[in-house]
């Protein structure tokens, strides 16, 4: 039985290697693999965690107060909580500088999805038209997706932009606000449509409404943001789970991969060292699976002709959704009870097409429930106790769409490596030029807000932010797919050009970034090349 | 319950004693709750002034005046927070009374102030927020009448920084 060696246990590592297994292969993964802690008193909701810890401010703020977000330049609405700096903590091993980009890297046991919000939406032809394959061509491998992870939709004006699957679970309760802004959808929803291009639905989102296999349903406990300690909100860390006990999977956590060895153009081991000691080790396989994420992928790539060759190379064409946080008030939520029994993060998507249909823009709309309050009321104008007086009356009013564009690959982006002077590895160095898309931002900006006013909200002047960009932490397209034989390109299957038996199973492959979530298609296409993968 | 490392007295890594820190946690729990914070609260305070002194910027004299100031009663944590929320939003005041608001949300008895939201009316959530707004008004008026001098007088000046 052959081997495949997969680097990574995010969205895309898992769901590579349950198809491998599923087709009788052998798998071998390699990960730093930091551990999600279990979750506290795991049958209490949001407000009962407040109520029944012992030290309830050490868990929303952590130890020394790390999530505590203070009046800074560019503070956001919101905060990590502690419960996820997992997530985002590095092994020491691991540096990387970056201009023109906040570089956001997960070395969490599944990944930056530990952290998402769920949303999934298929890409449509119009989106893949970069793609060498269209929708059909996705299409089964998107349906074992939501087979897989269970996912929940409704049939509305969204499927226009999102094809419809038949295994999607029906969704959950909608919260009051959600609730009333699809109505004043269905009423203003013609003069939408048509003079701005405008569609609003539910979201499509990985959260179970039914129980499937090892994970319970949503039951609202609040929590979303926390960490779901029922498992509702699908995170790659339970197909891991899964993996785990199945006898032709190997999991070996611990181990930062640093480059791959080759010998002509086949690649012969990987070599890591171990986050605990610093020792190095080698494993060898009959073929290999870079899924570490975009940034760390490429890296790997780069630091593997580094140490063959000692040669720096660039990987050019690094892309990344630019990303627009719009804070709503709904006038007609004015003064109305807080309902933290929900769902907490967005219900309700929406899209915008007015040219090409590569050209959407895709949003999801959150209403603001179990948030923390201290990031949202030092954004007020106001003293802090009339912006808490404020902030109570309106709690039950306030909203935030967020918003994605698109990106095309630009040879400006580069990532590329820095040699340690000690000689002991690589830095990764990320930077971001193309600074180019303001007439975009702006466009989409007045187009938002004109539809939420016509949904009968307001923005408050001066709240809307263009976050930097980074920030989305949808990464793509440094290795991207060609059916030309080009040097750092990888063919249709995602099998590297310049190595025969290495494959790129995340968004490193991806020619064009479409503005949708790209979670959904990173796991599709991982499905399709382990359907792909020869024996 | 968590307990302190810091001997009562000492002071503070924020240069502040700690009776001064307990003093402060008092009146801002007052002006924002209007009631007395419990041990609990102001332990979490005393000990997250480290998070303040981490990464605050540096602090001018008129940072440390409009705290001493804020201090000495609810009202006057009232005006210093509308006259600082418009001609110092990054000052050292509102670090605190942040760090003062994000402890309250998040602890038995107090959350409820932060997250129950309104109670069903709009006229009445109309009035309440005409009424925060006015009271703005009139504390920020109170604060350009009796802090702007003092922060035209030479307040600018670099001073101690809060823990550095």
């Amino acid at each position: 039985m052959s081997t495949i060696l997969i680097v990574g246990s995010g969205a895309s590592g898992v769901h590579l290697a349950q198809t491998l297994l599923e087709r009788g292969r052998a798998v071998l993964m390699l990960d730093v693999g930091l551990e999600r802690p279990a979750p506290a008193l795991p049958k209490a909701d949001f407000n009962g965690l407040k109520t029944r810890l012992d030290d309830p401010v050490a868990y929303f703020l952590g130890p020394s107060g790390e999530a505590v977000v203070f009046p800074t330049e560019g503070a956001r609405y919101y905060g990590f909580p502690p419960s996820k700096d997992y997530v985002f903590a590095s092994p020491p091993a691991f540096r990387a500088a970056a201009s023109g980009f906040e570089p956001v890297i997960s070395f969490a046991a599944g990944g930056l999805a530990e952290a998402w919000t769920g949303g999934v939406y298929p890409l449509n032809d119009g989106e893949l038209v970069d793609f060498p394959f269209g929708f059909s061509t996705l299409a089964p491998h998107y349906a074992t997706v939501v087979r897989r992870i269970g996912i929940t939709a409704t049939r509305d004006d969204l499927e226009r932009y999102s094809p419809w699957f038949e295994d999607y679970q029906e969704p959950l309760e909608t919260d009051p606000h959600s609730a009333r802004l699809l109505e004043r959808y269905a009423r203003a929803r013609p003069g939408l449509n048509k003079d701005l291009g405008f569609y609003l639905g539910r979201s499509r989102v990985a959260v179970l409404s039914r129980d499937l296999e090892d994970r319970n349903e949503c039951n609202y406990l609040g929590r979303c943001l926390w960490g779901c300690p029922r498992e509702a909100l699908y995170a790659p860390s339970s197909t891991l789970k899964q993996l785990r006990r199945h006898p032709g999977f190997r999991y070996l956590p611990g181990l930062y991969v640093t480059h791959f060895t080759y010998d002509g153009d086949t690649v012969t081991g990987i070599a890591a060292t171990a986050v605990a000691d610093g020792t190095r080790h080698q494993f060898s396989a009959d073929a290999y699976a870079l899924a570490a994420g975009t940034l760390c992928s490429s890296k790997i790539l780069l630091e593997s002709i580094f140490q063959r060759t000692g040669r720096v190379l660039e990987l050019s064409g690094l892309m990344d959704n630019r990303q627009m946080m719009i804070p709503f008030l709904n006038l007609g939520m004015l003064g109305q009870v807080v309902e933290t029994h929900s769902y907490q993060f967005h219900q309700i998507a929406l899209g915008i097409t007015r040219g090409r249909s590569e050209e959407y823009v895709h949003g999801q709309i959150s209403t603001l429930k179990a948030a923390a309050v201290h990031p949202v009321v030092q954004n007020l104008p106001f003293d802090l106790r009339s912006s808490l007086a404020i902030f109570r009356a309106t709690h039950g009013a306030l909203g935030v769409a967020n918003v994605w564009l698109h990106d095309r690959r630009d040879a400006r982006n580069v990532v590329t490596i820095r040699p340690r002077p000690n000689g002991e590895g690589t830095d990764l160095v990320i930077r971001y030029a193309a600074d180019d898309d303001a007439d975009r931002v702006a466009k989409t900006m007045r187009t938002v807000k004109r539809a939420l006013w016509r949904l009968g909200c307001v923005v408050p002047p001066g709240m809307a932010k263009v976050l930097p960009h980074g920030a989305s932490i949808h990464y793509a397209g440094t290795v991207p797919m060609s059916r030309e034989h080009r040097e750092f390109t990888c063919t249709p299957d995602c099998r590297s050009h310049d190595f025969s038996n290495l494959y790129f199973a995340d968004g490193v492959s991806f020619p064009f970034l479409p503005a949708k979530n790209l979670t959904f298609t990173l796991m599709a296409n991982a499905i399709r090349i382990g359907d792909a993968l020869p024996n | 319950m968590p307990s302190s490392s810091d001997s009562p007295g000492r002071p503070d890594a924020t240069g502040e004693s700690r009776p001064a820190l307990e003093r402060e946690c008092r009146t801002f729990t007052r002006y924002l709750t209007g009631r007395d914070p419990n041990d609990y609260v102001t332990l979490k305070y005393t000990n997250g002034q480290r998070a303040v002194v981490r990464n605050a910027p540096a602090v001018s004299l008129f940072d440390a005046a409009l705290v001493r100031f804020a201090t000495l009663g609810p009202w006057r944590t009232r005006i210093a927070d509308a006259y600082a929320r418009v001609f110092c939003p990054r000052g050292v005041l509102r670090w605190k009374l942040i760090l003062m608001i994000a402890i309250l949300e998040n602890t038995k008895g107090f959350h409820q102030n932060f997250t129950a939201g309104g109670d069903g009316s709009r006229p009445a959530a109309a009035l309440r927020i005409a009424g925060a707004v006015t009271a703005f008004i009139l504390a920020l008026g109170a604060g350009v009448l009796v802090l702007g001098p003092r922060q035209l007088l030479g307040g600018q000046a670099s001073g101690r920084g809060p823990a550095r």
